[in-house]
């Protein structure tokens, strides 16, 4: 079971103190959705663990025990792929080379070839193969995205806002895949700024308040009208509950 | 169809060099002649244009800009300010043409370049006008000491500025070409590395490289080059522009496809360029820097055209 651990967790860039002892741990074989408003830290946080930023503190993040500064970057990147749509597109590559990127630091594995193309057909993406990936559509970049992610297979994916241009069709293949994933015993993290879907999605939500202060627990447990008041300061937002799946959805009030 | 399209370049540059050894303001019979001055010529520009071609390839990939290359950003000017400071100062020193101040000025130049898109997460056309700013603080430090100190005056300016392939020598052509055979070697073995900084920094540590440790070699590599490139024949421009755009829309992105072709027809085109600049109004020769700009410049504002409509 892979577990995650991050323990009085400190960062800032430059000036202001934006994380501040933050505590929490992701456990393999859940689905965990991050909320909280805009630029309140959840990137830096996620970027943190995937080891995209380079910070001094030793012993704040650990995965199964093991302290990020003991791994390097191969290593780490077979333990967390960090999966956002703030990408490069300015030189022209292929959707098969760039998907062929996630086998980077699997260089041993056999059938590379058949891994990508199961990967790519299972996401209907099998006909663009040669496409350029700046050609590609919003959403067929963030499944570009997703199938880059699955071939790299690493025990955590963190999925920063890369859902945000599917269809509906697609948000159901992707919802499959999750779940898939899921029981794999992987880490799942969702930052998603639809909390509609994202709550349909996940089994636990993290709700960073403010710098140092996460609320998190079983989606339905812990979500609240007071908790959403406290996240975003705003008091015309209800809850109310989907007929079909049970799962809680948030609603203007007027 | 790669050989085949190998094949082809390698043949077209072959054939280029001969025809640049050939053909001269002064039709030499004597085969001595042509071999003790034509050939370290021809040889020099080959290596070179290979080297800054391929330098190119590489900033454009570790900046993830494609206007990026050594003159644009101000490395060439930082190798020719160490050189022409060295040289005042008294402390010049080279092995095999190579200059040592050259190379402090290069990475000096280069590390600034690094640590400022690093730290301000500056955008892509700022970068360049930090490279262009650089470029113009290091020719003008160039100028002011060329004119008052050097006897070489202005001349000494316009050789730095403009580039000049006429002082070649065999022994440090030979050199230039054994680093330039050297480094497609060097990046061919780091060809899959440098293809994920095409796509950011941060995509590239997301995949498992260690991308300081790469970029910082990197850097450090086209401190050399440019460096040998500048102690050889001064400021050479836009030839690390022109060919990596040529062989991207040919060949795509992936250094394995690129870097034997860029380095190829790099050299065809300073060859090339060569030979224009000494035939076009014999005896006199115009600066080869002033012919690769002619091309270069308008290259520069398609690609800047071309990224902004994209």
């Amino acid at each position: 079971m892979s577990l995650i651990t991050i323990e009085n967790l400190n960062f800032s860039y430059v000036s202001d103190n934006i994380i501040r002892d933050l505590s929490f741990c992701l456990e393999g074989g859940h689905i965990y959705g991050f909320v909280g408003k805009n630029a309140i830290g959840k990137t830096t946080v996620l970027k943190l663990i995937s080891g995209l930023i380079t910070f001094k503190n030793k012993n704040q993040i650990k995965f199964n025990g093991k302290d990020i500064f003991t791994l390097d970057q191969s290593e780490i990147s077979r333990e967390v792929t960090y999966c956002t749509d703030d990408i490069n597109t300015e030189f022209s590559l292929s959707l098969y080379d760039f998907v062929s990127f996630g086998l980077y630091s699997r260089p041993r594995l056999k059938n590379q070839d058949q891994l990508i193309n199961d990967v790519l057909n299972k996401l209907g993406l099998s006909s663009l193969v040669n496409k350029n990936v700046s050609d590609l559509s919003g959403g067929q970049k963030q499944l570009a995205i997703l199938a880059k992610a699955l071939v790299q297979d690493s025990n955590c994916i963190i999925f920063d806002e890369t859902f945000s241009k599917l269809d509906l069709n697609h948000q159901t293949i992707v919802y499959d895949i999750l779940l898939h994933l899921k029981s794999k015993n992987k880490i799942i993290v969702i930052v998603m700024h639809d909390l509609n879907l994202l709550l349909e999605w996940i089994d636990i939500l993290f709700v960073l308040i403010d710098s140092k202060k996460i609320v998190s627990g079983n989606v339905n447990e812990i979500l609240t009208e007071s908790l959403i008041k406290e996240m975003f300061g705003d008091s015309r937002l209800g809850l109310s509950e989907n007929p079909f799946t049970k799962k809680k959805k948030i609603f203007f009030k007027k | 169809m790669n050989k085949f399209f190998y094949f082809f370049i390698t043949t077209f540059l072959i054939a280029t060099c001969f025809l640049s050894i050939y053909l001269g303001s002064e039709n030499f019979s004597n085969i001595n002649w042509l071999m003790e001055l034509r050939l370290p010529r021809v040889l020099l520009a080959a290596s070179v244009g290979g080297l800054l071609a391929i330098c190119g390839l590489v900033l454009q990939a570790i900046f993830s800009n494609p206007l990026c290359e050594p003159y644009v950003l101000g490395v060439s000017s930082g190798a020719t300010l160490g050189i022409v400071l060295a040289e005042f100062l008294g402390v010049y020193y080279d092995f095999a043409g190579m200059s040592f101040s050259g190379l402090l000025g290069a990475l000096f130049f280069s590390f600034i370049l690094l640590y400022w898109a690093k730290s301000n997460r500056i955008s892509q056309v700022q970068l360049i006008l930090v490279g262009v700013m650089l470029n113009f603080f290091g020719s003008s430090l160039v100028g002011l000491i060329m004119v008052l100190l050097h006897p070489s005056g202005i001349e000494g300016v316009i050789y730095w500025m403009l580039g000049d392939l006429s002082k070649a020598e065999i022994g440090s052509s030979i050199c230039a070409f054994v680093v330039l055979i050297a480094s497609v070697v060097f990046l061919l073995k780091q060809s899959k590395n440098l293809d994920a900084l095409y796509l950011g920094n941060e995509f590239a540590r997301g995949v498992g490289i260690n991308t300081l440790k790469l970029r910082t070699m990197m850097v450090l590599w086209s401190g050399i080059v440019v460096s040998i490139s500048v102690s050889l024949c001064g400021m050479i421009g836009f030839v690390g522009l022109l060919l990596p755009h040529l062989i991207r829309k040919k060949q795509g992105i992936l250094f394995k496809n690129t870097v034997y072709p860029t380095a190829v027809l790099g050299s065809v085109f300073l060859v090339f360029c060569d030979l224009v600049s000494r035939n076009i109004y014999p005896p006199k020769e115009f600066p080869i820097g002033v012919i690769t700009a002619l091309v270069g410049a308008p290259t520069f504002l398609y690609v800047l055209i071309r990224k902004n409509k994209t």
